[in-house]
């Protein structure tokens, strides 16, 4: 069991100290402009969250025969197509998200749907995942970027991505709980460091990786294991509870007050999430 | 024109003699039960088991090289004596059962060791990967059933590495090594 204990610090713990060291360093350079942290920022991100994945699962597999397979190179993928978008606009720049979006859709949604529900049946939820991916990662984008900092609508993710974490390995799944829960604690370092090192902006790479890799995620965990659909949902809207109201003013004790309360209120909306969970599947503790 | 009736009902029965056709069994469930044993942690064998599987045996009575063997599990229906944690085995982790609904043994080659052993060489798919297995079979017995049908026992055994599999994760709590265990009764069809 010492070594199982081994393998969540390897796997989760060093992964996401890692990202905050080297996202410390990058939001600190003087050297690069904003627009080159992102793209670097959000390698980091993909890098540890793939770097987790390998040590968790034992290995990346290739070619990918399983939707979990798919989320390495999910991650990876939305750092290129983030990084696309930061530099594009307007219709191709729409282009390019609906390309991911739909590209994640279908690697989730394969295996489960064509073939085994009716092509019409598949084919809708292939749409509706597909816009449901490019809608959010555009709000975020545009939420994160209609703030101050980027602070509240990361720390949104973190929250939901973490407690996602928890979701999911109640859910079925001790290894996408793993995953998830990672990605939550590195998405919380950047959060974090976002506090003390303010950006100007968000931009479209986290924002990308986090929709593309939490979708993934949660879809594998409701398609796959027993994560109800309702705590899913829940999940995903949990971080737009951080843009209600006006934004906050960039500086200053308000600020703190008013982030605390949104934080307070992408809580309530997990704790509805896992309400469901609890309602639904009534998950025990996982015995091996 | 009896001798020419009688010579060709002779031939008839001769060559329905030489192309006996193969025996056909299909696998009695109710009176079959597929188990598997995985050490937990090192220390100690926790078993467990598939309720839902189906198969048939064609045996040649004349050439046990045309002898073959099919069988299909349910993945969902695993049971380790504690829901949460066969909740885990059907999930992604492990059996991937919504993906992989079932896994299968479709013999290739069947060797004779003695009366009562054989080899059976062939392919095992589980969560979509066939790797080739042997399975050291035993025939319990065969005999007629209540009803007056022909019966037949077999139990085989077979070790399987479970990364071979793509089932990786808790090396540290799971072993590697699974072995499954098929005692079935076939009924004559």
């Amino acid at each position: 069991m010492g070594s199982l204990i081994g393998q969540g610090i390897v796997g989760i713990a060093l992964p996401a100290l890692l990202a905050l060291v080297l996202n410390g360093l990058v939001l600190r350079s003087s050297a690069l402009t904003e627009s080159r942290k992102w793209p670097l920022i959000g390698l980091i991100v993909a890098g540890c969250f793939v770097f987790s994945y390998s040590v968790i699962v034992g290995g990346i597999t290739f070619p990918p025969r399983e939707a979990t397979h798919w989320l390495p190179f999910i991650a990876v993928g939305a750092v290129v197509f983030g990084s696309i978008l930061q530099f594009t606009g307007g219709i191709a720049r729409s282009i390019v998200r609906l390309i991911a979006a739909l590209a994640t859709a279908w690697t989730v949604l394969q295996s489960q749907t064509f073939g085994r529900w009716p092509l019409l049946i598949s084919v809708e939820w292939l749409v509706a995942v597909t816009l449901i991916l490019f809608a959010t990662s555009r709000l975020i984008e545009r939420g994160g970027a209609a703030r101050g900092t980027p602070t509240e609508i990361l720390l949104g993710m973190a929250l939901a991505a973490g407690f996602g974490g928890i979701a999911l390995f109640l859910g079925g799944s001790v290894v996408l709980g793993q995953i998830c829960g990672a990605f939550g604690l590195v998405l919380a370092g950047l959060t974090a460091l976002t506090f003390f090192l303010p950006p100007a902006h968000l931009g479209p790479i986290i924002p990308l990786i986090y929709v593309l890799a939490l979708g993934s995620l949660l879809l594998s965990g409701s398609l796959f294991s027993d994560l109800p659909w309702p705590t899913s949902g829940l999940l995903w809207i949990a971080p737009f509870g951080v843009l209600i109201g006006p934004p906050a003013m960039p500086l200053g004790k308000n600020r703190n007050v008013r982030l605390l309360l949104r934080g307070l209120i992408v809580l309530v909306v997990i704790g509805l999430a896992l309400v469901a969970l609890f309602l639904i599947v009534q998950p025990n503790s996982n015995e091996y | 024109m009896i001798v020419r009736f009688t010579l060709f009902a002779t031939l008839l029965a001769l060559t329905g003699i030489t192309s006996a056709k193969a025996d056909n069994y299909k696998i009695d469930p109710a009176h079959s039960a597929i188990i598997f044993k995985a050490v937990h942690l090192g220390v100690g064998n926790l078993y467990g088991r598939f309720d839902t599987f189906s198969g048939e045996l064609v045996l040649d009575p004349n050439d046990s090289a045309k002898d073959s063997v099919k069988v299909e599990i349910t993945t969902d229906s695993i049971d380790s004596n504690s829901a949460a944690r066969d909740k885990d085995l059907k999930g992604p982790d492990f059996l991937n059962a919504k993906q992989f609904p079932t896994a299968t043994f479709k013999s290739t080659a069947v060797k004779k060791v003695d009366d009562k052993d054989y080899e059976v060489t062939g392919d095992f798919t589980l969560r979509g990967i066939t790797k080739p297995v042997t399975l050291a079979v035993q025939v319990i017995g065969t005999g007629p059933g209540p009803r007056g049908e022909t019966r037949l026992g077999t139990e085989s055994t077979v070790t399987l590495k479970r990364s071979d599999f793509d089932m990786k994760t808790f090396s540290q709590v799971v072993s590697e090594d699974i072995q499954l265990r098929i005692a079935v009764e076939a009924v004559k069809q």
